[in-house]
């Protein structure tokens, strides 16, 4: 064996001299000891680094498996990069996206299209009702005496509309989250209906949703109708009563989708008190009285169309009274410009055709 | 008092008891006839539990899940959402005790650590009994479910089953 460095002999003479000290002569045991710490002291070293780093690892992978079981921790750890993930792919396979998203998209798109012409249609049907009949000449002027739009009054008579029960409801277990009634003196078992509700839309999505997206929306029982509109963890339920007008849908979908949002957390990880969406309370409350709504807004519009044209004297009155005192002489006016207009027509005409039967009968009339 | 609602679900092979259990204790508004028509029907039972220094009214929303096989592919629908299960067998049919562990598999889909208890009815039948209260015991421990003696002809053991898993849901 050859010695390669002056720090291997070193560690010879140190070794020989600890044994002399002891008095005791070199042994095999020693001896192999000592051809031991040659051959392997150079790369000990690098063992207890590779060990060390080892342990940093297997602490760091502990830690990551901890993260990873973990639901809550890991969205929060994934979430930053998923929406640059997702930018990046659209940005660099825009067709494969497009062909990944259109399933979902479709869906979304096909089921708009069908609400807006939905929307549409009623408005269409809404035109052929409310336009030239003699019924409608008599609503709208009933609507100009209340001091209400013609248009809203035919509608409410046509298409009676009222909220009776809001239900909002956990979507995986069915569990009552908010109610509120129309009638606070009716009690419905409101969690056993929320819970069947549940359960039939649960029944109807296995059986009949062949996509994801396929949602049981409405049911519908003799002259009253459940309408469904769901988000991810939660949907809302109301039961009305005739037709609901156009855009009450979309309401519905604007808010379930708000409290999705907003309540993320307390939905997934549901303990079942309830008491936390109390606060909802309010804006679920929108939907009982929408109609209400739209009819005050509409009122205030056309209050303030008319309160910028009449004139001083007439804006002195309130403004109901106001309304039905100028209806009313526009009406009486409307009837004496007739009647001046039948009166000159007819005084031409004794004038200009004296001999005529009709002026002769007229003569002998006077 | 806080209130707390929870869902549960009852799964058992077919006739073993569910319904009737639930028919004698629980508070109903809906026909039997859901069960047949769309596999589950939903009942509610209310109990009040302690914990820690307050009485806690716990509401537990039971679903009866229909036995039958026609509802096994919507019966996992059913599940979503849950939080606890009672699982029923008949004493006087071995075979209801051996599918429990089917049961369990189902909701341990779900979430693999709710609290179950098992309801062994029929209790009054004495003189039709084929599995033995050893067996029950067997298929509780392997469950790691504490099981329940209950007769839902005379009553017998279904309000502790209830008060026991309301412990549990709460706990």
């Amino acid at each position: 064996m050859t010695i390669q460095n002056s720090q291997d002999s070193q560690l010879i003479d140190e070794i020989e001299a600890e044994l002399s000290q002891n008095g005791a002569p070199p042994t095999d045991d020693a001896a192999f000891e000592m051809l031991r710490m040659l051959l392997w002291d150079e790369y000990q070293g690098q063992i207890d680094q590779l060990q060390s780093d080892l342990n940093r690892l297997r602490t760091t992978f502990d830690v990551t498996d901890q993260e990873f079981k973990n639901d809550a921790l890991l969205t929060q750890r994934i979430s930053p990069i998923i929406a640059p993930a997702i930018m990046t792919s659209i940005h660099e396979s825009r067709a494969m996206m497009i062909e990944a998203l259109y399933p979902i998209v479709g869906q979304m798109v096909v089921r708009a299209v069908t609400e807006s012409m939905r929307d549409l249609s009623r408005r269409i049907d809404h035109q052929m009702r409310s336009a030239l009949s003699i019924g409608s000449f008599r609503t709208r002027f009933q609507a100009r005496l209340r001091g209400v739009n013609g248009e809203a009054l035919l509608l409410r008579q046509a298409l009676p509309f009222h909220v009776e029960e809001v239900f909002l409801i956990h979507g995986a277990s069915g569990l009552l989250l908010h109610h509120l009634s129309h009638d606070p003196e009716v009690h419905l078992d409101s969690d056993l209906i929320s819970g069947m509700l549940t359960a039939i839309h649960d029944f109807a999505q296995n059986v009949l949703g062949h996509a994801a997206e396929d949602q049981l929306n409405q049911i519908q029982y003799g002259g009253k109708v459940i309408l469904l509109e769901a988000a991810q963890q939660v949907y809302i339920a109301v039961v009305i009563e005739g037709v609901e007008p156009s855009g009450y849908r979309a309401q519905m979908r604007e808010h379930v989708l708000e409290i999705n949002l907003a309540y993320h957390n307390q939905l997934r990880d549901y303990d079942g008190d309830a008491s936390q969406f109390l606060p909802l309370a309010t804006q679920l409350a929108l939907l009982m009285m929408a109609e209400d709504e739209k009819a005050k807004q509409k009122t205030i519009k056309r209050k303030k169309r008319l309160s910028a044209t009449t004139n001083q004297a007439t804006s002195l009155l309130p403004t109901p009274q106001r309304k039905s005192w100028s209806s009313t002489i526009i009406f009486i006016v409307g009837i004496l410009v007739m009647l001046a207009f039948l009166g000159s027509l007819l005084l031409w005409q004794i004038r200009s055709a004296p001999t005529s039967i009709f002026s002769f009968s007229v003569r002998s009339i006077i | 008092m806080t209130t707390i609602s929870k869902k549960v679900c009852l799964l058992g092979d077919f006739a073993v008891g569910k319904t009737s259990l639930i028919r004698r204790f629980v508070y109903n508004r809906f026909e039997d006839q859901y069960l047949s028509t769309i596999g589950v029907k939903v009942s509610r039972k209310t109990v009040f539990v302690p914990r820690s220094e307050e009485m806690v009214e716990l509401i537990i929303m039971l679903w009866d899940l229909a036995g039958g096989q026609e509802f096994d592919n919507v019966r996992t629908s059913y599940l979503r959402g849950v939080s606890g299960g009672v699982l029923v067998c008949d004493l006087c049919r071995a075979s209801t005790l051996d599918s429990l562990p089917k049961y369990t598999n189902e909701l341990a889909h779900i979430n693999a650590k709710l609290p179950l208890v098992i309801a062994a009815n029929k209790a009054d039948l004495l003189d039709q009994h084929q599995v033995g209260i050893d067996q029950v015991e067997k298929v509780a421990s392997m469950l790691n479910a504490p099981y329940y003696l209950t007769s839902a002809k005379q009553g017998e053991g279904v309000e502790t089953l209830f008060r026991q898993l309301g412990k549990l849901l709460i706990g």
